[in-house]
């Protein structure tokens, strides 16, 4: 009976996850006390830390942008997807004035963020006031699993002051296709 | 006794299911502002570092002028995710002390504030936040203060109110069966037993096929096996916990509550069914550890005496060779193991979270025993958020240093083109033009007779008007980038001079606190595998009592089947 005793408390203990046995064996000695307070006042400091860290990205990110891509010429641009089921995307050349500036390649994690309405900041440059032509080359696997490969080209007027353009992956119902789409924000 | 571990168990359980709520609650803007979207594609990834700072920054340049009072909101939510509970809790506090914010937003305020006080045990202090919740609200708000507010009474054995809460929400399809579980958890504590075992059993019986709806149905039914062996129905218990998945996370404990309801019922024979599969099972888990002496256990109550001894024995050799392992994991994490593991996964991502480790380690053996305990996993938690923040200021240390070339060649262009903008300053051009143009207005004035002589003059006047036009704004620009770019290089100059100063700084001070993160993480594991030893310590005793027991019954009793 003993035994038995014994084994049904410690049944209904140990479904009670290991929470219990903290309290049971250690939970409540003088030396827990003090882990504890060592764990609260460490966590407070970790705060403060994260705070400071952060305002210093912030700070830096901000002068390195007014150092390397001042207002005048700055242009920004960015991927995002309406949608993007017909288009498992893997990866984004873009061209300016036929050089290419910058190629990406995603992993699974960015293409879901981009798929639940993430914006991926994709290029950062300068260009001079006038017309560019932008050309993004999208590939992934496209529809019945086939490679897919597609371009998109525009022209952008730079005229004073950051220009910011998106460019879009959108399914197009009728056609079950991927469109992509470029938009200029002012 | 009975009547309190129950209680006890089904709060946990209660616990453990309003985390899922609360994890999912974040809701999907459509996104209006690029800067936004783009803090998005961090907080999507769970990089909450990164997605603070994007959010900021747009913040400071006025970048976000359609998500306002969102921003807001999702700046307090992120810095709350990456575990700062200070800043968040200011943040709310400003959103709720301004009126000019509308009743939704003060809504999501006082939630999160709600939340942060739960999180730190402040109960009262997280009553009083969730009472201010009024109106109207969406799904997503409505279901999350219905769950934390009936939590709380919960937690005040204010059983009622929290049914009377759960039953009148409103909350959407894929929410419902989430409060309806904790509804069958609070009448089970409240005594309503019946209606608290269909209300389970409803739960029990939701479909679905996401691994969410799958762990909700294996909670209801080990919740109703429970509650059903509380109550001595072992029939009805064990059909429940049959019902667990063989395979999921929960099926040890299932397979443990199986076992005794057989046993209850005096079924040893059919207890021994779940209770060999458990014993042969990862003895690190507290349950097979369990089996391992109920088998023997159900053996004796068979009067199968010489089996029983035999599996007592095995028994005990088994959780003897696991104390000698958790010594070898104990000696591992004071030998540095245990940080060697941790700083091995990636710190790169901002993530803040144990995510892939090398289970073979010693040191890891007891991973899920370890992360189990909340002080350890907080623990773990801002250790790896340290060793993200000291990558990230070696980072910014190394790249600072090219911020001083790039500043030097931006100065050395500037001096080059310097002396040719000055000729143009110096230059009359201005005035020769303001010559010209006075000139021909007097020679259009003379002229009456012919019109194309006319149409001509005015052409070459409009013409030196618009000359005169933009060499005056190339004038003033040329003036401006005279007085002010030195003045803008020394400004940068400063800056980075300042940056450089902080980065040293907080890399000391990130390197003292990352040091005594390790030594309180060290303490922490090496207790909590203490106290495992302890329990093993426990069931070894046990066993040999029972042991005993059976030797003396059986010197007792010569009658008695020792041998089989």
């Amino acid at each position: 009976m003993c035994v038995k005793y014994s084994l049904l408390l410690l049944f209904r203990k140990l479904f009670l996850s290991s929470s219990i046995y903290l309290l049971a064996y250690a939970g409540t000695t003088a030396a827990d006390d003090r882990t504890a307070a060592t764990a609260a006042s460490l966590d407070e400091e970790i705060q403060t830390l994260k705070n400071e860290v952060l305002a210093l990205n912030r700070s830096l990110f901000m002068l390195e942008e007014e150092l390397l891509f001042p207002a005048s010429t700055q242009v920004a641009v960015f991927v995002s997807m309406d949608v993007g089921n017909y288009f498992p995307l893997e990866s984004v050349q873009l061209k300016i004035d036929d050089k290419v500036v910058s190629n990406y390649l995603y992993t699974r994690r960015e293409v879901e963020a981009l798929h639940r309405g993430g914006v991926q900041r994709f290029y950062m440059g300068n260009l001079k006031s006038g017309e560019h032509e932008l050309i993004a080359i999208f590939t992934g696997t496209g529809p019945n699993g086939r490679d897919y490969r597609r371009g998109a080209d525009f022209i952008v007027n730079k005229r004073p002051g950051a220009r910011f353009v998106e460019l879009k992956i959108v399914d197009n119902e009728s056609s079950k296709q991927p469109d992509f789409s470029i938009k200029v924000w002012e | 006794m009975r009547q309190g571990y129950c209680k006890y168990m089904l709060l946990c359980l209660l616990l453990s299911c309003s985390q899922q709520i609360q994890s999912r609650e974040a809701s999907h803007a459509s996104v209006k502002d690029l800067q936004y979207g783009e803090m998005l594609f961090y907080y999507y990834q769970q990089d909450y570092f990164n997605s603070i700072v994007r959010l900021e920054i747009a913040r400071e340049q006025g970048r976000l002028p359609n998500h306002k009072d969102e921003a807001e909101l999702m700046l307090g939510g992120l810095v709350l995710s990456y575990g700062m509970r200070n800043t968040a809790r200011d943040i709310f506090q400003n959103l709720l002390d301004d009126d000019q914010h509308d009743l939704s937003v003060h809504n999501r305020a006082w939630l999160y504030l709600a939340k942060i006080s739960y999180q730190r045990g402040d109960l009262p202090g997280a009553s009083n936040a969730i009472v201010k919740i009024n109106g109207e609200m969406t799904p997503a708000t409505r279901t999350a203060t219905a769950n934390l507010h009936s939590l709380l009474l919960i937690e005040k054995g204010r059983n009622a109110a929290a049914i009377d809460i759960l039953k009148n929400t409103r909350s959407g399809k894929h929410w419902a069966p989430y409060l309806k579980y904790n509804l069958g958890i609070a009448q089970i504590r409240n005594g309503e037993l019946q209606a608290g075992l269909d209300t389970l059993e409803s739960v029990s019986k939701t479909g679905g096929d996401t691994p969410a709806q799958r762990l909700l149905r294996d909670k209801a039914n080990l919740a109703l096996g429970y509650s059903h062996l509380e109550q001595g129905e072992t029939t009805a218990s064990s059909q429940a916990l049959e019902q667990v998945r063989i395979a999921g996370p929960l099926s040890n404990k299932a397979l443990l509550g199986a076992g005794w309801a057989n046993a209850e019922a005096g079924a040893y024979a059919q207890a021994l069914i779940p209770w060999t599969e458990l014993a042969s099972r990862n003895v690190t888990d507290p349950a097979v550890q369990e089996a391992l002496i109920a088998v023997p256990y159900a053996m004796a109550k068979m009067e199968l005496y010489g089996q029983a001894i035999q599996h007592y024995q095995e028994s005990i050799t088994a959780l003897n060779d696991e104390k000698r392992q958790l010594d070898i994991s104990i000696n591992a994490i004071q030998n540095g193991e245990l940080l060697k593991q941790l700083q091995q996964s990636d710190p790169g991502t901002g993530f803040g979270w144990i995510q892939q480790l090398d289970l073979d380690s010693p040191v890891l053996h007891y991973q899920t025993e370890l992360m189990a305990s909340h002080g350890f996993q907080e623990a773990v938690k801002n250790y790896r958020d340290l060793l993200f923040l000291r990558n990230n200021l070696d980072n910014w240390a190394h790249s600072v240093t090219t911020y001083d070339a790039m500043l030097t060649a931006r100065q050395s262009r500037y001096q080059s083109q310097l002396p040719a903008a000055q000729q143009a300053l110096d230059s009359n051009a201005f005035a020769t033009l303001q010559q010209r143009k006075a000139a021909l207005a007097d020679t259009i004035a003379s002229i009456e007779s012919s019109e194309n002589s006319m149409w001509q003059k005015k052409q070459q006047l409009s013409e030196i008007e618009t000359l005169l036009q933009q060499t005056g704004k190339a004038i003033g620009k040329l003036q401006q980038a005279d007085t002010v770019t030195p003045a803008g290089f020394s400004a940068f100059n400063q800056e980075i001079s300042h940056r450089k100063t902080d980065i040293k700084q907080l890399q000391t001070r990130a390197s003292r606190i990352t040091q005594a993160q390790e030594i309180l993480l060290e303490q922490l594991a090496v207790d909590e595998l203490v106290a495992q030893q302890a329990r093993i310590e426990h069931y070894i005793i046990q066993a040999r009592l029972a042991l005993a027991q059976i030797y003396d019954s059986s010197l007792n009793n010569p009658a008695k089947r020792i041998i089989q």
